[in-house]
């Protein structure tokens, strides 16, 4: 009997001690889902006895990995160890990054650096931003720029900083979130087939139906867009809504004004979105489709257009699609042929977490990442163009011809890059602002909604922000 | 030795109890806590405010939470009771049967219950693709274009084609357990049955149902509860809840609220009300179909 009870304590304290061993094991876990860091082990014990050593450092930074890959961000961390004798680049990259770092951040074991978007499916910027878990920069771009050349607030491309991209909070021009890339988005077509039939690129909404006719008849539809995902349709919604209202229509929106959604200029443009299904114009089965696949389809020549951004050419490079297809880009229609052509500003961001250990590091980093050899690799390797005014000549050599020409979509007579960011939410709110804005499309396209249903559903989210809004300032 | 071992009981069962105590029970008291307060998701145990019946007053004006409530009764009283027709009369061709191929069928029906349920989604997902999709091309096929459809991007089928996924793949999991007890069922109740004649819709109405009323009973209920958690990662594979909401779940809705909007405490309140309705659900079907005589 003695020793059966010994062998079930034996055994009750094994499980104990297995739990207690799960409890400390987080904690070390911190970097290693990343890429092959093997100076993982090493940073860490270098972390206890880092402080006041200068040149032992290490850096902990958590990367979005996207369409761009993951090549520039190994080269890019690699240069800056290189530059930076004695400190260590601790690197989580990975599709579900966001994922990885919550538990960490919750557990107070934040990382130094984030490359992720606020408009991340993940929500985890937003969240940052409503519970002011983001670390003020302002002071990087109001300091030298990595070549000591001048202050690196005049190298960014004009707008973005003071945009809410950067500076989301209302009443506080501070800036929260650096841009990383920048990019057009607009209509996807294959220059080819236009040139090849003479096809004119429609300035108007008119144009845009008139040769939605035209192709009919051989045989293609006019436009598709990412069915399921119908927050692609930002890059027509809001230019449209710029370009029939100006910037004004715009900021109303953004800061959930009342009537801001619900009024003439936006119903005119949220019917045009209707017309494109409801008079036949769209490619059947669109709303089943997802990115991917509504992508493909437009390759293969079966609608015209798509939405998306210069990202397409090396997101599809796998693609089969029609022989010669060549990517090119348009604005969207106005509803005037004078009126300006906005173009949606894509733009992702980096920040650095309240909680970060190492600040100092990471903005040193940041102020990196926008210097010439950052931006060269970038283009080289992710054939995309950081948001700095050299940002499409350094890259210039490196990304393709169809790239860099899509990135000149801006040199065209009357457009203008529209940068279009909502207000940072109140606390509390149970709101999702592009959840409220784009579901509707899939119910307007079936005909189960009309443009005004839309508009009112939109409106009554704004209005309920707005109480969140007075309740979390009371 | 008629003396109890307990001090020895009481050791064996104190790791499981502590393993409860901290990942069943301690979490569940959180939850009903965090359900009272505005915790978001990271700020959670820290800074959160008790802010009363809140969450649960803006809950009921919630159109959203509505939506995702009617997705799921619809989804509950249609899915558990197909499933359950659908694995009873397997079961019960299979058992009685003379199929040659018997065992060949019964993995076959019992395969999709072993599938992970990502990828059950995944392949439902393709077959209901407009374009690719193999149910589109049989109903072209057929020439019934006409009731051709984008089945997941409309919001009249959508939640339909999750419950079909369901249903599919877990018919064959309470096929298995049918099978288990129609073969506890005496034999010489059928061969009676045979010599006066009756037909096998008649075994299967008068003698295999009623028999089989008990574990039909306890297979509903957990058909129940698989309906309220499977649905969620279903609808997030194949639809993400979409079009516009129309095949979000309850489940779904409190993830969106807690992971992606950060309501750690509004989403812990969809799950109170959620686990409250399930508790509610099973009780009422297990009094329904328990009383046998």
């Amino acid at each position: 009997m003695k020793k059966r009870l010994f062998a079930a304590f034996l055994a009750t304290t094994m499980i104990f001690a297995g739990l207690t061993g799960c409890s400390s094991w987080d904690s070390k876990e911190s970097s290693s889902a990343g890429n092959s860091d093997a100076e993982n082990s090493a940073g860490n014990s270098a972390d206890q006895t880092g402080e006041g050593n200068a040149a032992e450092q290490e850096l902990n930074i958590a990367v979005f990995q996207g369409g761009f890959g993951d090549e520039y961000w190994n080269g890019v961390v690699e240069l800056f160890e290189q530059e930076h004798p004695g400190v260590t680049v601790n690197m989580t990259i990975s599709p579900t990054v966001a994922d990885i770092i919550r538990p960490q951040i919750v557990a107070g074991n934040a990382p130094d650096f984030m490359a992720l978007n606020d408009s991340s499916e993940d929500g985890l910027i937003l969240s940052l931003m409503k519970d002011k878990g983001l670390m003020e920069i302002t002071d990087v771009f109001d300091g030298q720029n990595y070549a000591e050349t001048g202050i690196l607030r005049e190298d960014i491309k004009d707008g973005l900083l003071e945009s809410s991209k950067c500076a989301p909070y209302t009443g506080d021009q501070g800036i929260y979130l650096a841009p990383f890339n920048t990019g057009p988005q607009g209509l996807i077509y294959n220059k080819t087939l236009f040139d090849e039939k003479g096809w004119k690129i429609p300035a108007t909404w008119d144009e845009f139906f008139a040769l939605g006719d035209t192709v009919k008849e051989d045989g293609r539809a006019l436009f598709t867009y990412q069915g399921i995902y119908p927050g692609y349709l930002e890059e027509v919604l809001w230019p449209a809504i710029a370009s029939a209202g100006g910037m004004e229509a715009i900021n109303a929106i953004c800061s959930y004004e009342e009537g801001s959604f619900n009024n003439e200029t936006v119903l005119k443009v949220l019917q045009k979105i209707a017309d494109i299904s409801t008079k036949g114009y769209l490619l059947k089965g669109t709303v089943g489709m997802n990115h991917t696949e509504s992508q493909s389809e437009m390759m293969l020549g079966k609608a015209v257009f798509i939405t998306n951004g210069t990202w397409m050419e090396s997101e599809m490079a796998e693609a089969p699609r029609e022989e010669g297809f060549e990517f090119a880009m348009a604005p969207i229609p106005t509803f005037h042929a004078d009126d300006v052509h906005y173009v949606l500003d894509s733009c992702e961001q980096f920040s650095i977490p309240a909680g970060a250990k190492n600040p100092d590091l990471a903005k040193e980093f940041i102020r990196f990442l926008y210097s010439d050899e950052s931006v060269k690799l970038f283009a080289e390797k992710a054939g995309a163009v950081y948001a700095v005014k050299a940002g499409r000549e350094l890259a210039k050599d490196y990304v393709s011809e169809s790239t860099y020409n899509m990135y000149g979509i801006y040199d065209e007579t009357s457009t203008a890059s529209l940068v279009m960011n909502f207000e940072s939410l109140p606390s509390g709110c149970k709101i999702n602002v592009s959840d409220e804005v784009f579901n509707p499309i899939t119910s307007v396209v079936n005909g189960e909604m009309t443009a005004e249903q839309w508009a009112e559903s939109v409106e009554a989210a704004f209005a309920q922000i707005r109480s969140d809004k007075e309740a979390a300032d009371e | 030795m008629a003396k109890k071992p307990k001090l020895f009981i009481a050791v064996c069962t104190l790791p499981v109890i502590f393993l409860t105590l901290v990942f069943m029970i301690f979490p569940m008291f959180n939850a009903i806590y965090l359900s009272f307060t505005d915790s978001t998701a990271l700020n959670v145990g820290t800074a959160s405010r008790f802010i009363g019946l809140d969450n649960y007053k803006y809950m009921f004006q919630d159109k959203s939470f509505f939506q995702s409530l009617q997705n799921t009764i619809k989804l509950m009283a249609v899915v558990p009771v197909l499933t359950l027709f659908f694995s009873l009369i397997f079961a019960f061709v299979l058992t009685q049967s003379k199929l040659r191929e018997k065992a060949f069928y019964r993995t076959i029906f019992f395969f999709p219950s072993i599938i992970s349920l990502t990828i059950v989604g995944i392949v439902w997902s393709s077959v209901f693709n407009p374009n690719k999709g193999i149910l589109n091309h049989l109903l072209e096929l057929l020439n019934l274009e006409n009731l051709q459809h984008a089945w997941l991007g409309e919001s009249k089928t959508a939640l339909w084609c999750v419950a079909a996924a369901l249903i599919w793949q877990a018919a064959g999991y309470y096929m298995v357990m049918y099978i288990a007890s129609i073969d506890g069922i005496s034999k010489e109740v059928y061969e009676a049955a045979d010599v006066d004649g009756a037909r096998g819709i008649q075994k299967f109405f008068f003698i295999t149902i009623p028999l089989l009323r008990n574990v039909i009973g306890i297979t509903y209920v957990l058909s129940l509860s698989g309906t309220i958690n499977l649905s969620f990662t279903l609808s997030n594979v194949m639809t993400a809840g979409g079009p516009n909401g129309a095949s979000s779940v309850l489940l779904q809705y409190m993830y969106t609220q807690g992971m992606r909007n950060a309501n750690f405490g509004y989403a812990m309140a969809i799950a109170m009300f959620t686990l409250a309705a399930a508790v509610v659900l099973s009780l009422l079907s297990r009094r329904l179909t328990d009383r046998t005589d």
